[in-house]
């Protein structure tokens, strides 16, 4: 029967080619019911017989009469059907000289029973049924090497694939592919059949499943053709290599070149299967790159690499930017799921850091008092050298759909040796310099940390009831030793000497258990309720010895404390939130009590802090659409003094800047207050956001400062009040043409108040700021140029003397592109100048143009393969230069930083799919 | 258990009896109430980034919309919901407001872009579809099913009812002899289920739209734009996605 209906259509096809305008059918008719009497309404349909094509419908009027007309001669079958009726159903075989068909009378009977028919072939080979399920072995079937899953189909008795890719099993067409019961790549069966090698397969499985995510539920059976991959088939791989270096010929000056290399290299690596997952990497540099980008983090699994001086959102740019670094990154991760459901997540990650720096700063600093001012000029070079190990564990197990247990602990263990040497000249108002000191400081430290977690989430089957239990375990231990030496020269006066060594040792352990729950009260309305209970003990035993003969034996006991301090903390908190689809409402409370017992074992005092307190909060969110939010928050907090700001002792590392504890410390009270708007149209392009904030600080952790006539200061930390920082921003996209151009204005200004003692004298530094920015972006098809710009005024006033008044300006321009170009090519380059400025001149005064460029070209098939070259600051103007006023002081520094150096770099991306690798760019 | 048996064919006769339900009658005006179930881990679990913040507990998103018609015009729009959102899943749905007048063979949009209007005006898409003989029953309707692909890669399931006389369907959708109660991708990852099929009379002006001092674009011109400015947020083929239903 099939058989004839395909040869009618091939001798159609045939005569059709010759007629120059295709012919339409007519198909018209009356529909009746049994008695004979009209049936209006009755659906006419009409679908084409070789591929169930809907050509056409209609329906019948009044008299029961139907017309189906305006589709192309075909051969087809024309069904009939009324709610009260069975179908009816005609096949029509049009052709040019049978288009126009008049069925006179479409009687419909009343609805009865229906028979189909169902074809099933079987064979001799290795097939069996496994209950409802077929099973084909797939070695069994020979398929050509590199044979992927479709020629494999192909020959299995009873499959059959059109060229389409569709699967039909037994005449009955495969609604689902699967792997190992999953949907592998998405949802297209061609990406499995099409992609995976016939080799890896084991079985191929056939049978019907309820298919619990079709419509209205578990009611239709559909027809899964599952593929069970043999073990080692299950498995792939993605990376990348990349090495870059200038091969020591980047001229320092214009007589010589650099002696030691610059170079960058990084390795990444991810093997996976269907449970597992390891991922490594690798990096090194000298240069001021020294992490992986964003999408580098989300595509190999790095979650503990984000690191504090990374950029959202150019990760590519983070720098280090204080001195001349040399960095080295290796680590592993581990992931793999366990127990029957695969509920159990396991996640292992050690991590290995090694990073050097040296620095050199040149410093003038003024420090205006009320009767005089003093001068200093210091020079430093600081070496440091931290490294870490860092384990990372994370289980995981969904215990019931309801319940979640988790398990963190984690210990990381630390290095780090200091050397640094600093030079001071003081002079005072008449700029006489009445002392110069030469400072030496070498620290050798190392340090264990561990953090340690264990949550269990419960959810109820009362919609929004839930509950949290935690535990946290919180150790430290930190032993340091070093040596200070210094020599102060006071001119006509003579000189003296420091020689000492110190040792350090701290310890401290904390626990805190939290519980907190969430209960619903009404459709809208929820309260949480909390506790936390902490238990924590540090000890500090810090040591310092003078060098008596050729060694440290000379104990100083005003240098040398023992202290213990235990800590316990109970707090409970309470919150009502009110929400609904538009706005979020929440105010509450904590209420807390600390008490604080400091022991200190070589005077054996005690000094006990009974602290209570009420910390607020507040939080209102309107969200009139999707794209509009306004939000506004108040909190507070408190903080304790750390126990380097209680213990009466003298820090004197640095003997032009001593220390000293103040066990009379209060902890600090915040009050913060948060305004936000934002607004987003996808369509125009334009966006708002805006804000503003204020904190104010009483109890705040201030300074007091002591000169001596040198100008050298002792220092302790006071509680001051009415500490304040305010700031509005504002910034704004609008894009024209097309958004071909966006202006992008932005606002800020800020204002800070400060308090410090200077002496008993009380100095109020305020510091006012505006920065008006505004950038524009052209975008064309393959080219894109930025430009930026920034103005910002600064005020900083203090009380104590009019003379520190020294409003300065930073203004900053650039402008970049990037250029894809044909055959893989492309060109980026930028450019930016930064000049600072102090009216009346003086060393702040700066100005500096940094320019980079690179060009670089994708090579191979897949483009898998980037050759570039790069030249960072070609002008060799970079110096990394800033002002900093606090309280009574101006300092004015300047870093040496790394500036000119070109990078020659090849990149390999790879994977085992042999396929184009593409970087993560973007959010998606 | 093996089973051996010689190549020739078996015919086997298997006699599924077709259950009789209760008929409502036809209709050609009147109201349906959609549930659109979303399955956010399937459309979007290969996107790293949302893996993180999809989970088992917050996969399904369930929206509800309603579909008013007459045996020649029909709106299709979603039923607003006061309930509190969780999070940003929100921005992961559509919520499009779907007027079509199917003799003029004529659409008017509102597809809201993530809170802000945007109007298109376009002839009723022209879908190729499949009928098969699979049948169902929905919202005491009987329903036939069939096929549309969307892309290489994405099939859509619709079941029709005859006894539901105009020619429409959820969103932009439509074409089949009656209108569509159920549509699905072949996944499951996007349903749309009629909750409830009822003859009411219908709100004053429910059906008219006013298109005056709006940016009415084309289909075609809206994607074009949305193409370029949403290429730093959305998969091309999201996008295409966005605008298949439409």
């Amino acid at each position: 029967m099939k058989r004839i209906v395909q040869l009618l259509v091939a001798c159609f096809l045939l005569v059709s080619v010759q007629s120059s305008f295709a012919q339409t059918m007519k198909v018209s008719g009356i529909v009746t019911d049994s008695t004979g009497s009209p049936l209006q309404n009755s659906m006419v349909m009409a679908v084409r017989v070789k591929d169930s094509l809907l050509l056409g419908f209609t329906r019948s009027d009044k008299q029961g009469k139907f017309l189906l007309t305006d589709f192309q001669v075909d051969t087809f079958s024309l069904v009939v059907a009324h709610p009260k009726c069975d179908d009816r159903t005609y096949y029509i075989f049009g052709s040019k000289d049978n288009y126009e068909i008049n069925i006179p009378n479409v009687r419909m009977t009343p609805m009865s029973k229906e028979l189909q028919e169902v074809v099933i072939y079987a064979n001799k080979n290795p097939i069996y049924y496994k209950g409802d399920t077929l099973v084909y072995v797939a070695d069994s079937f020979k398929v050509a090497e590199g044979a992927v899953v479709e020629d494999l189909l192909k020959k299995l008795p009873g499959i059959k694939i059109d060229s389409d890719g569709k699967i039909t099993s037994q005449g009955q067409e495969i609604n689902k592919v699967l792997v190992d019961g999953d949907e592998f790549f998405g949802t297209d069966p061609t990406v499995a059949t099409k992609n995976l090698g016939a080799d890896g397969i084991k079985t191929v499985q056939i049978y019907e499943k309820t298919d619990n995510e079709t419509i209205g539920g578990s009611e239709e059976k559909i027809k899964v053709l599952d593929l069970k991959l043999k073990e080692e088939a299950k498995k792939g791989y993605f990376g990348r290599v990349s090495g870059a270096s200038d091969m020591a010929l980047t001229p320092l000056s214009s007589n010589y070149l650099g002696s030691t290399p610059f170079y960058e290299g990084e390795l990444l690596l991810n093997k996976f299967n269907s449970k597992q997952k390891i991922s490594l990497f690798a990096l090194g540099s000298n240069t001021p790159r020294s992490s992986f980008g964003r999408g580098d983090l989300n595509k190999f699994g790095l979650s503990n690499e984000e690191g504090a001086n990374r950029n959202f959102w150019e990760p590519n740019n983070t720098t280090n930017t204080s001195g001349i670094p040399q960095t080295f990154k290796a680590g592993i991760y581990f992931s793999d799921k366990y127990g029957k459901k695969q509920n159990t997540d396991l996640l292992f990650n050690y991590s290995y850091y090694n990073d050097q720096l040296i620095a050199s700063t040149a410093s003038e600093s003024q420090y205006f008092l009320t009767d005089t001012t003093y001068y200093t000029a210091d020079s430093t070079r600081n070496k440091s050298n931290n490294q870490s190990h860092k384990l990372n564990l994370t289980i995981s197990s969904q215990l019931d759909s309801l319940t979640l247990l988790e398990f963190k602990p984690s210990v990381s263990f630390d290095t780090g040796l200091t050397d640094n040497l600093s030079n001071s000249n003081f002079r005072g108002e008449d700029g006489e310099e009445s002392l110069s000191t030469t400072i030496t400081n070498k620290n050798d430290s190392k340090g264990l940390t561990t953090n340690n977690t264990i949550r269990l989430y419960r959810k109820f089957m009362k919609k929004r009831r839930e509950l949290e239990v935690r535990y946290d375990l919180v150790g430290t231990n930190n032993q340091t030793t070093g040596n200070l030496y210094s020599l102060s020269d006071y001119k006509l006066l003579g000189s003296d000497t420091t020689d000492q060594k110190k040792t350090n040792d701290n310890s401290s352990l904390s626990q805190y258990a939290t519980v907190s729950y969430f209960e619903p009260l009404s459709k809208r309305l929820k309260v949480n309720v909390n506790y936390l209970y902490e238990y924590g003990k540090s000890n500090q035993i810090k040591e310092t010895y003078d060098k008596v003969g050729n060694d440290y034996t000379g104990f100083r006991a005003d240098l040398s404390n023992t202290f213990d301090n235990i800590r316990v903390q109970n707090r409970a908190g309470a919150e009502l939130i009110y929400e609904t689809g538009k706005h979020y409402l929440s105010g509450g409370a904590f209420v807390r009590n600390i008490q604080i017992d400091n022991h200190n074992l070589i005077t054996d005092s005690v000094v006990n802090q009974n602290i209570n307190s009420v910390l607020p909060k507040f939080k209102y969110e309107y969200k009139p659409s999707m794209s509009k939010r306004l939000s506004f928050t108040y909190n507070t907090s408190s903080a304790q003094p750390t126990i380097n700001d209680l213990q009466p002792v003298q820090d004197n590392s640095n003997p032009n800047r001593r220390q000293i504890g103040n066990p009379d410390l209060k902890p600090n009270f915040v009050h913060t207050m948060m305004l936000n708007f934002n607004t987003w149209n996808a369509l125009s392009g334009k966006y708002v956001w805006s804000g503003a904030s204020v904190n104010l600080t009483n109890n705040a952790f201030g300074t007091q400062t002591t000169y001596d006539n040198y100008g050298r200061t002792y220092s302790k930390t006071v509680n001051v009040d009415g500490n304040l920082s305010a700031v509005v921003y504002a910034g704004a996209g609008f894009p024209i043409f097309n958004r071909k151009i966006e202006f992008q204005p932005g606002f800020n200004a800020s204002f800070n108040r400060t308090n410090s003692y200077v002496a008993t004298a009380l100095n109020t530094t305020d510091n006012f700021a505006v920065t008006p920015e505004m950038d524009i972006d052209f975008q064309w098809d393959s080219l894109e140029i930025n430009v930026k710009s920034s103005y910002s005024y600064n005020n900083p006033v203090s009380s104590l003397s009019a003379l520190s008044s020294t409003p300065f300006t930073i203004q900053k321009y650039s402008i970049g592109f990037d250029w894809t170009l044909p055959r893989g090519f492309k060109i980026s380059s930028d450019g930016a100048y930064t000049k600072n400025a102090q009216p009346g001149g003086g060393f702040y005064n700066t100005e500096y143009f940094i320019w980079n460029a690179e060009i670089g070209k994708k090579f191979l098939k897949t483009q898998n393969l980037l050759l570039s070259i790069k030249g960072n600051d070609l002008l060799n103007q970079n110096i990394n230069a800033r002002r900093v006023v606090t309280g009574n002081t101006v300092t004015d520094n300047r870093t040496t930083i790394i500036s000119r150096y070109f990078l020659l770099k090849v990149t390999y991306r790879f994977n085992n799919r042999k396929t184009r690798e593409d970087d993560f760019r973007g959010m998606h | 258990m093996t089973l051996e048996v010689c190549t020739k064919k078996i015919v086997a006769v298997i006699a599924v009896g077709l259950l009789s339900f209760q008929s409502f009658g036809q209709m050609s005006s009147g109201k349906i109430v959609f549930e659109r179930k979303t399955n956010l881990k399937k459309r979007l679990g290969d996107n790293p980034r949302m893996k993180n913040f999809i989970t088992e507990e917050n996969k399904y998103r369930i929206e509800n919309f309603e579909l008013f018609f007459n045996d020649s015009t029909s709106v299709f729009r979603p039923i607003e919901s006061d309930e509190p959102e969780q999070g940003m899943m929100k921005y992961f749905t559509t919520h499009n407001t779907v007027y079509q007048n199917v003799n003029q063979r004529e659409k008017f949009i509102v597809m809201d872009l993530w809170g802000n209007p945007a109007y298109i005006k376009d002839t009723i898409d022209k879908r190729d579809w499949k009928i098969t003989e699979s049948k169902r029953v929905i919202s005491g309707y009987n329903c036939r099913k069939a096929i549309w692909n969307m892309n290489d890669s994405t099939r859509i399931y619709a079941w029709f009812s005859v006894d539901v006389v105009p020619s429409i369907g959820p969103e932009g959708f439509g074409g089949l002899p009656g209108a569509i109660l159920g549509l699905a991708t072949e996944d499951g990852s996007v349903i749309y289920f009629a909750k409830s099929v009822e003859a009411v009379v219908l709100p004053v002006n429910v059906l008219k739209y006013d298109e005056k001092g709006k940016d009415v674009y084309t289909e075609d011109a809206l994607k074009a734009i949305l193409a370029e400015r949403m290429k730093q947020w959305m998969k091309p083929q999201d996008l295409e996605a966005m605008f298949s239903w439409l």
